[in-house]
């Protein structure tokens, strides 16, 4: 009985982990998308699509759209690319970079989420406008962030006895 | 024997990459710092950079005879404007006039007339006229009379013959006017304040910075013509800032 428990386990929580890495990756890559787009704007002067209250343009337009110059939507673009990079780089079975990978895609992950968090701050305090594309990019930054802490207490990533084999 | 054999494990632990080495707690605690790290580097960066460019290189250039309100009023709204912009015409003719009768008139805000101009060889040529009529004591009157003689962008309201034109109207010496434009007196001021109001963050008009006077740590910037009720927050913030920094 308590070998079938064991089994189960052993089976199920490898399995949630794996799901968890993998619901990680398109995620990623919709943010890259947003990222992109956010950044062609940006270079190109075309108007931004924008649903919701409209205020996309004020806050692509404001002081806080760039950061010494560059684009904070194409910093999100290369942030993006490396959770992306990292979480295809989780998928590699055993090695020191599969090893790691999962838990740089926690701190990109979290870095982003509280980067993106202060940027919401900013446009509800700072610029008087909400954009739903940086809305939607920070919603994703925070699902990314939960999967990952998710799969690292799932795979057993945290136990002081974690090897590759497991 | 067995001081060399563990002499030489201690040598192959202290060769692993420090990652591997590290087990799961610690590499999460590494990895939290790091990341909390480079969340505070960002916000950081931001605050330094933002904005304060293009506001501290309006401070090389006088706006004397370009404001309204007291000098030494606790907050101050940096308005950058084109003539030939039609939101900034509405921007003057209701949102300016409630702030003028809320807190200009009040001192509690001194508002700073700045030219960034955007729209063409018409909107460069008005805004080097109303510093030639600055000159004379009469920008606000010439500022006032551009605005109500705004007709499509570049169609000849503000060509050299109606700048002139202007200026006669307003009783100005326009023999001294004329020769303040000729000698592009203040060509390159309108070039400056144009760039600087991009580099504060503006890409159109009217653009706006909201700051605490004396200090642009925590300025805010409005785009465009917002609601008087945006202004109205942003002026309440700043004046909190200024009292606490009293």
């Amino acid at each position: 009985m308590i070998g079938a428990m064991v089994a189960e386990r052993t089976l199920v929580a490898p399995t949630l982990a794996l799901a968890l890495r993998m619901a990680v990756l398109p995620l990623a890559l919709a943010g890259m998308g947003i990222g992109a787009y956010l950044s062609f704007v940006h270079f190109s002067g075309a108007p931004v699509y924008c649903s919701g209250a409209g205020g996309c343009h004020t806050v692509q337009s404001s002081q806080y759209a760039t950061l010494l110059g560059v684009p904070v939507s194409l910093l999100g673009f290369a942030l993006y690319s490396a959770i992306f990079a990292a979480g295809l780089a989780a998928h590699r079975r055993g090695g020191q970079a599969a090893r790691v990978a999962p838990f740089a895609v926690f701190g990109l992950a979290l870095s982003g989420t509280l980067y993106s968090g202060y940027l919401t701050w900013l446009e509800l305090y700072r610029i008087y406008a909400v954009c739903a594309w940086c809305v939607a990019s920070a919603s994703l930054l925070a699902t990314i962030f939960v999967l990952s802490a998710a799969e690292l207490a799932a795979s057993g990533r945290l136990r002081d006895d974690w090897s590759d084999d497991m | 024997m067995a001081n060399k054999h563990r002499s030489k494990k201690h040598h192959q632990r202290s060769s692993r990459p420090l990652a591997r080495r590290l087990r799961g707690p610690g590499l999460l605690l590494g990895v939290i710092g790091v990341a909390v790290a480079g969340f505070v580097a960002l916000v950081t960066l931001g605050m330094v950079s933002q904005g304060e460019e293009g506001i501290e290189r309006l401070e090389g250039i006088s706006a004397e005879g370009r404001t309204l309100g007291e000098a030494n009023a606790p907050v101050t709204i940096i308005e950058f404007a084109d003539y030939q912009c039609p939101h900034c015409k509405e921007f003057e003719q209701d949102v300016a006039q409630q702030l003028q009768e809320e807190y200009i008139s009040k001192g509690l805000v001194r508002l700073e007339f700045r030219n960034m101009a955007l729209l063409g060889d018409e909107s460069y040529l008005a805004a080097q006229a109303a510093e030639c009529a600055n000159d004379q004591g009469k920008f606000w009157e010439y500022h006032d009379l551009l605005f109500e003689n705004q007709r499509a962008r570049n169609s000849g309201a503000f060509s050299s013959e109606s700048i002139v034109q202007y200026a006669e109207e307003l009783g100005l010496d326009v023999d001294r006017f004329i020769s303040c434009m000729k000698d592009g007196t203040y060509e390159q001021q309108v070039l400056d304040e144009t760039e600087a109001g991009q580099e504060a963050g503006g890409s159109g008009t009217p653009f706006f910075i909201v700051t605490a006077t004396g200090s642009s740590d925590d300025s805010v910037t409005l785009q465009g013509n917002r609601p008087f009720s945006e202004f109205r927050s942003a002026i309440e913030e700043q004046l909190a800032l200024a009292r606490a920094s009293q």
